[in-house]
């Protein structure tokens, strides 16, 4: 007769707990995610991730690779949705990050934020290629809202790399406090040995009430040496109405 | 004869997701462990109902809890079964092998038309359970089609393949679930995919399918049917897994990992990688649902990850948070 005695042990644990507090290591590999005909709704503070988040992860000699195909977004009441390349405080060495999108719709509202673009704010960029580019996409953000579809790097140490932005056929409506963001924005940042381009065609922009829209280069407070920035705008309308409306489609330095 | 207590213990905390399920063997009067050799031993239930109710125990499928078992097959099969176990009951209809010696051999275990319902604290299993145990050259394969998991007020069903704790080496896990319901309720946990919590890994492969399956967990509640494999060692590996007409639906922080879930862990020369097609996630009131890549904390070297999402839909209210993409981190 045997007598036996076990546990069934269920640790259910916490999935917040998880999330935002710990880091990868990514060494020598690829990582690639692709979203196509799909469809995003994000409402009252909810967090949604069809992309790639990898904010304060170490990579290096990889491949970060993501592309947004038929892709709808909407974030509404403080939520989230992240459906780009979340790379925030993460340190790149020999890498390369690439981002596509390809027929986007980007709605946020309520203070809601959306990133199907790269963001690498406070970032450490070495001996990379950083990739975006937009096609088709339409981003609209209301009530103190944020979009970006382009490359974020606020803050960020960019040291020998090239960072490659391309816009083709977008539409950006900012309004009542709101930012879109589909160029560069490295405010703040320091740029050393790199090349930066960023590239806008058949844009039309709007901006109300307060909103800021950038789609040229925003390097307003940057440290840059050795290197070479390029902006090209081709068929681009810009509307900036209301008190308080700011865009941008050339290369701010500071004091726009 | 067997003499078995089962505790469950369930540690729930705010928003429940991995899911660990470990075997503890106490010293005295421990069951014997038998060796099978060169051998095949065949289980087959076909119209069979089991209730187990008031703290009682039934098994109809195979217990092979701490065995060695050598160039031998050991294959189960439930068909057209009902499993109900209520009142702190347990039910085995699948396989039981935790603590196991398997090498070189192949373990099936196959569900057909079942409906396992538990209820108050009670346990089924109609898949295949091998945690701690020693898996190699050998092949875990689980298959469930028309399947029917419901857990309620803090039960646990598992008809997927639970591994966690165990090494893996040479080895196939395959598990596939074909027009599958899971329905876990206030406090419950359902795995219908593969667990490999804190499990090592190596030359192996681990497959998991889940086509036209549904899973539906409320009230502070957890579904695995993907695969989940937190704190594991994985080398020289793949893990693929594929969603194909899959509804997930969370409320009332409740969990559930359709996909790859991976915190934690150790990845070195292997492929990741997990398929949405078809897929609505609906996650409400402070809930979870991972059906991507989730490898928060791990540490990755010469591998590959790769995730793809078509016609993929992911609502997130309430404060819910929803991964359908990969998340290295930060989310």
């Amino acid at each position: 007769m045997k007598k036996v005695i076990y546990s069934l042990i269920i640790a259910l644990l916490a999935m917040p707990a998880a999330l935002g507090l710990s880091y990868v290591n990514l060494k020598n590999s690829e990582v690639k995610n692709v979203n196509q005909d799909v469809k995003n709704t994000a409402e009252e503070g909810s967090k949604i991730n069809s992309g790639i988040t990898a904010k304060g992860s170490t990579i290096l000699n990889s491949k970060i690779d993501n592309t947004n195909q038929n892709v709808t977004n909407k974030a509404a009441g403080n939520s989230t949705i992240n459906s780009g390349i979340e790379a925030n405080n993460a340190t790149i060495r020999d890498s390369k990050v690439e981002n596509r999108n390809i027929g986007v719709q980007n709605t946020a509202t309520g203070n809601s934020v959306i990133n199907s673009g790269i963001s690498a704010n406070n970032a450490t960029i070495k001996s990379s290629t950083v990739l975006n580019s937009n096609t088709g996409v339409t981003n609209t953000a209301t009530q103190g809202s944020k979009i970006n579809t382009g490359i974020a790097a606020d803050g960020a140490t960019i040291k020998n790399s090239t960072v490659i932005n391309e816009n083709s056929n977008i539409t950006n409506t900012a309004t009542n406090g709101s930012k879109i963001n589909t160029g560069i924005a490295a405010d703040g940042a320091t740029i050393q040995n790199s090349k930066i381009t960023n590239v806008a065609k058949d844009m039309n922009n709007t901006a109300d009430q307060g909103a800021t829209l950038n789609y040229g280069l925003n390097l307003e407070g940057a440290t840059v040496k050795d290197a070479k920035i390029s902006q090209s705008n081709t068929k681009v309308s810009n509307t900036a109405t209301g008190s308080g409306a700011k865009a941008n489609s050339g290369v701010d330095l500071g004091g726009n | 004869m067997k003499k078995a207590i089962i505790a469950v213990i369930v540690t729930a905390t705010a928003i429940p997701m991995a899911m660990s399920l470990t075997q503890v063997n106490t010293g005295g009067g421990g069951g014997s462990a038998t060796t099978v050799k060169n051998s095949e031993i065949k289980n087959v239930n076909q119209d069979v109902t089991n209730v187990a109710e008031e703290g009682s125990k039934v098994n109809s499928g195979i217990e092979a809890r701490g065995s060695t078992i050598k160039n031998s097959k050991i294959d189960n099969t439930n068909q057209n079964v009902t499993n109900k176990a209520s009142g702190g009951s347990t039910i085995n209809s699948g396989i039981q092998a935790n603590g196991a010696t398997i090498k070189d051999s192949k373990l099936e275990n196959r569900n057909v038309k079942v409906e396992n319902t538990a209820t108050e604290g009670s346990v089924i299993n109609s898949g295949i359970m091998a945690n701690d145990a020693t898996i190699k050259n050998s092949t875990l394969s689980n298959v469930n089609e028309g399947v029917t998991n419901k857990a309620s007020k803090n039960s646990v069903i598992n008809s997927g393949i639970i591994a966690d704790g165990a090494t893996i080496k040479n080895s196939t896990v395959a598990n596939s679930n074909k027009k599958v319901t899971n329905t876990a309720d206030e406090g419950s946990t359902i795995n219908s995919g593969i667990g490999l919590e804190k499990a090592t890994v190596k030359d192996s492969v681990i497959i998991n399918t889940n086509e036209n399956v549904t899973n539906i967990a409320k009230g502070g509640s957890a579904i695995n049917s993907g695969i989940s494999a937190s704190g594991s060692e994985i080398k020289n590996s793949k893990l693929l897994n594929q969603n194909t007409d899959v509804k997930n639906t969370a409320t009332n922080e409740s969990s559930i990992n359709s996909g790859i879930y991976a915190d934690d862990a150790k990845i070195k020369n292997s492929t990741i990688t997990n398929i949405n097609k078809n897929v609505t996630n609906t996650a409400d009131g402070k809930s979870t649902i991972n059906s991507g890549i989730m490898v928060d904390g791990a540490t990755i070297k010469d591998s590959k990850i790769s995730n793809t999402n078509t016609n993929v839909t992911n609502t997130a209210t309430g404060g819910s948070t929803v991964n359908s993409g990969i998340d290295l981190g930060g989310n």
